[in-house]
């Protein structure tokens, strides 16, 4: 085992995957601040909806565009391969940190884009093909020990496979949901769109897309199907691009990470666009084990086993959401919610009825009107708003209804519980209701 | 050459699926969503503006009339001009979308309570700018209102304070003000956004559904309608009610039939029902049956449900609403309540069928 990890590969594959990545998150970047949502998203509103643990990280204000340039600029550091090493840090940590702000705005991609860069950091992708080599910064390698292109591979298998696995639930397979409710509304696509309306198009699109995700991974690890099922890899992904504008970047992330399982040759190929100066081999062969034994092991296990841990929570996972993030369940369920807040004075029985969005925008407010995490974390910020105005002992109370999967609506939180003071966290949130339908399944 | 006969074969399945699609509209399976589109503009939001424009015609006219020879006749006619233009106003503002929003529409012309102090300030002569943002309050439908009726004053007050020059100038000025939006809000209309609306499918942000479900069908139900109407005066929110806050409250009679009016104008809206014809054409409530037959939900009778219960709340109330606000405003709450569940359905089941995008970031779908 351990002569296999070591053993040495082409770097080409690493290389390449190194410069697209780099480009894609430059452009990424560029694209949200065009937008203008770092505004608009992070710097406009006056709360936060924060990570448990990470609360101390939140916008910056005016600086946070600062992190923002930060990010763009290291981004265009590893696609140059230019201070690889101080690139990826600077890359990992302001692309976290911005995507630690606030939680409504959490997309399992850029989550996959956080755990990429920190895996880069441990990997030796700038001493191939890049502006470090050829100013001398750092030696040239071509070959280097197995693992450092094997652990960007097992990690887009894991996203896979676990993407996949989530898929099988009697919703999805049994019911088509939720594509049997979103396809209609792509009534006017070309081509297809008078299909959109049919059944069947829903199981196809659903059993097709859980087939994708449980096996793609397979097909693109082993030689003689890989050149079958990178092009399967791009039709797939760009076909979800179209019909799902709204998950914005996820396709072209996904189409330029299978790059990493290009074998030598043809991501060879390929770099000589960037660079077509031929290189003598020389093979890594320093590069210490102890990396992999000690960080990227571990690493891996809690990445096999974090997404399972929803496991351990009651309930059902699609309506308590407890352990739903960080889980690679992407496109699984139409959600949709109404929370009215009210916050009493239990000495003065004083009480209002919150306009929700005075305090959040629109995106915070849809997302947090079904996640029960971020509810309690609403309703703490509103109890302590109150205090500070005079309410000398808030109770917050929140009326929520919430749909899934097209099923008609019902409460998600106990009305009667007072959520202020109630904690976020890893317990078990028993002020959840029951859903009073089933699902089985992952 | 295999390759070749499969690539044939693909493409003329596509092109085979898609003459499907141009024949098979009205179709068991298929659901027409541009009829609903062409519903809307044609039956319901441009005659609405048309009748609107008619009235407020009427009104312009006899508030000139009025102020030229200020009779106790005239003041009656201003008067029943101006409530006939605030009730057909009522089926116009819930369009709070395109060339009315670009116009800020809704707020020029229903901004209440009315600023009567500075109303005031302005009959005896102070300046004013009706397009500045800050003086929503001074101008629209609540202004004339206070111009014509007064705080608790006689008519014959009322008439002889139209001496005044400025007061005169300023009232003829605040229903051509009116009017003038409505024209290019028509003129709008008339010339290229009709076919804007029609063509923008789809329900993502910019497509008209998009526009209708993210404008009309919520916000507006929810702050024009059960805040503005109910809430705020009844003190929903805040436990303190604010009779002052009343839409008709100079009037005094007539805050039912406004109320009345918007929630008619609302339930056209999604019944497709035509403005002048008043039969169900296409619309959002045969999308939600499509859709429920398709889930197995029953979502449009409960919306229907709610409907009646809501009507039923309204059609109780006094015409005052302010008397209400008054001494019982637990009434007012109640309407707010009604509304409340319409908003609940609306947000949740309504916008999960039609996958509305509500708001506009990228999403994973969770």
């Amino acid at each position: 085992m351990k002569k296999y990890l070591e053993q040495p590969v082409h770097i080409a594959p690493l290389a390449l995957f190194r410069i697209m990545f780099g480009a894609v998150m430059f452009i990424s970047v560029l694209r949200f601040w065009l937008m203008g949502w770092i505004a608009e998203l992070y710097i406009n509103p006056s709360f936060h909806f924060t990570f448990y643990g990470f609360e101390f990280i939140r916008p910056l204000g005016i600086y946070t565009y600062l992190i923002f340039l930060i990010c763009a600029l290291s981004a265009l550091g590893l696609m140059l391969g230019l201070k690889y090493r101080i690139s990826a840090i600077l890359f990992f940590l302001s692309f976290s940190y911005i995507e630690l702000m606030d939680k409504a705005y959490y997309l399992n991609h850029y989550y996959f884009i956080a755990i990429v860069g920190f895996l880069l950091i441990w990997l030796p992708a700038g001493n191939f093909c890049s502006l470090d080599t050829r100013f001398n910064y750092t030696k040239t390698y071509t070959h280097v020990p197995r693992w450092c292109v094997g652990s960007i591979r097992f990690m887009l298998c894991l996203v896979y496979f676990y993407a996949g696995l989530a898929k099988l639930n009697t919703d999805w397979l049994v019911h088509a949901l939720p594509l049997k409710i979103w396809l209609p509304s792509k009534y006017d696509l070309p081509l297809i769109g008078g299909l959109v309306d049919e059944i069947w198009m829903a199981y196809l699109f659903s059993w097709f897309g859980a087939l994708y995700d449980l096996t793609i991974w397979i097909f693109l690890l082993y030689k003689k199907t890989r050149k079958f099922a990178f092009p399967v890899v791009i039709i797939f992904h760009v076909c979800t691009s179209i019909f799902f504008p709204a998950i914005g970047m996820f396709p072209y992330i996904m189409i330029i990470g299978s790059l990493i399982f290009f074998d030598e040759k043809m991501a060879l190929n390929l770099l000589k666009w960037f660079d077509k100066k031929k290189e003598t081999q020389s093979i890594l062969l320093e590069k210490k084990l102890a990396t992999l034994s000690y960080i990227l092991i571990p690493f891996f296990l809690f990445q096999v086993l974090f997404p399972l841990r929803f496991l351990l929570y009651p309930g059902k996972l699609f309506w308590t959401e407890q352990g739903y993030r960080f889980s690679w369940r992407v496109m699984l369920m139409e959600k949709a919610g109404i929370a009215t807040f009210t916050v009493k004075d239990l000495k003065s029985s004083q009480q209002r009825i919150i306009n929700n969005g005075n305090y959040l925008n629109a995106t915070q407010e849809k997302q947090m009107s079904f996640q029960p995490d971020m509810i309690v974390q609403f309703a703490n910020f509103l109890g302590n708003e109150f205090k500070k105005q005079g309410f000398q002992e808030p109770a917050v109370f929140v009326e929520c209804y919430a749909t899934l999967n097209a099923r008609s609506n019902q409460l998600l939180i106990d009305p009667k519980v007072d959520l202020y003071g109630k904690e976020d966290g890893f317990k078990h949130k028993g002020w959840i209701t029951q859903f009073n339908h089933e699902i089985k399944g992952f | 050459m295999k390759r070749t006969v499969l690539v044939a074969g693909i493409l003329s399945l596509i092109i085979f699926a898609c003459k499907k699609t141009n024949n098979d509209d009205n179709g068991a399976d298929g659901f027409n969503r541009q009829l609903i589109l062409i519903n809307m503009a044609d039956s319901l939001i441009l005659p609405s503006y048309n009748d609107f424009q008619t009235k407020a015609d009427v009104m312009v006219s006899n508030i000139q009339a009025f102020t030229q020879n200020p009779t106790s006749g005239g003041l009656a006619q201003a008067r029943t001009a101006w409530l006939d233009a605030y009730v057909a106003w009522q089926k116009i503002a819930l369009w709070n979308f395109g060339p009315a929003m670009n116009l800020n529409f809704i707020s020029h012309a229903n901004t209440y309570p009315a600023d009567a102090v500075k109303i005031d300030q302005i009959s005896d002569g102070a300046t004013y700018d009706l397009n500045s943002p800050f003086q929503k309050s001074i101008q629209g439908f609540p202004a004339i209102e206070y111009l014509l009726y007064g705080n608790n004053k006689t008519d014959q007050e009322i008439i002889s304070s139209f001496s005044s020059s400025s007061k005169s100038l300023f009232i003829n000025a605040l229903a051509k003000k009116i009017n003038d939006l409505n024209k290019s809000v028509l003129t709008s209309w008339n010339s290229t956004y009709r076919q804007t609306f029609i063509n923008a499918s789809g329900v993502d942000r910019g497509s008209s559904l998009g526009e209708l479900f993210n404008n009309t069908y919520l916000p507006y139900l929810e702050m024009h309608n059960r805040e503005a109407k109910f809430g705020i005066p009844g003190g929903q929110r805040t436990g303190t009610a604010l009779p002052g806050n009343v839409e008709g409250v100079y009037s005094k009679i007539h805050s039912k039939a406004l109320a009345l009016a918007a929630f008619n104008a609302y339930k056209a809206a999604w019944y497709g029902t035509g403005y002048i014809t008043s039969k169900n054409g296409s619309s959002l409530n045969n999308y939600v049956i499509f859709m429920d037959r398709k889930n197995g939900t029953s979502i449009a009778s409960t919306l229907n449900n709610q409907f009646q219960a809501t009507e039923a709340k309204i059609s109780a109330l006094e015409p005052d609403f302010r008397a209400i606000a008054q001494t019982n405003p637990a009434k007012l709450q109640d309407v707010w309540l009604a509304y409340q569940q319409m908003v609940v359905t609306i947000k949740t089941d309504v916008a999960s069928a039609l996958s509305v995008t509500i708001s506009y970031t990228d999403t994973d779908g969770d």
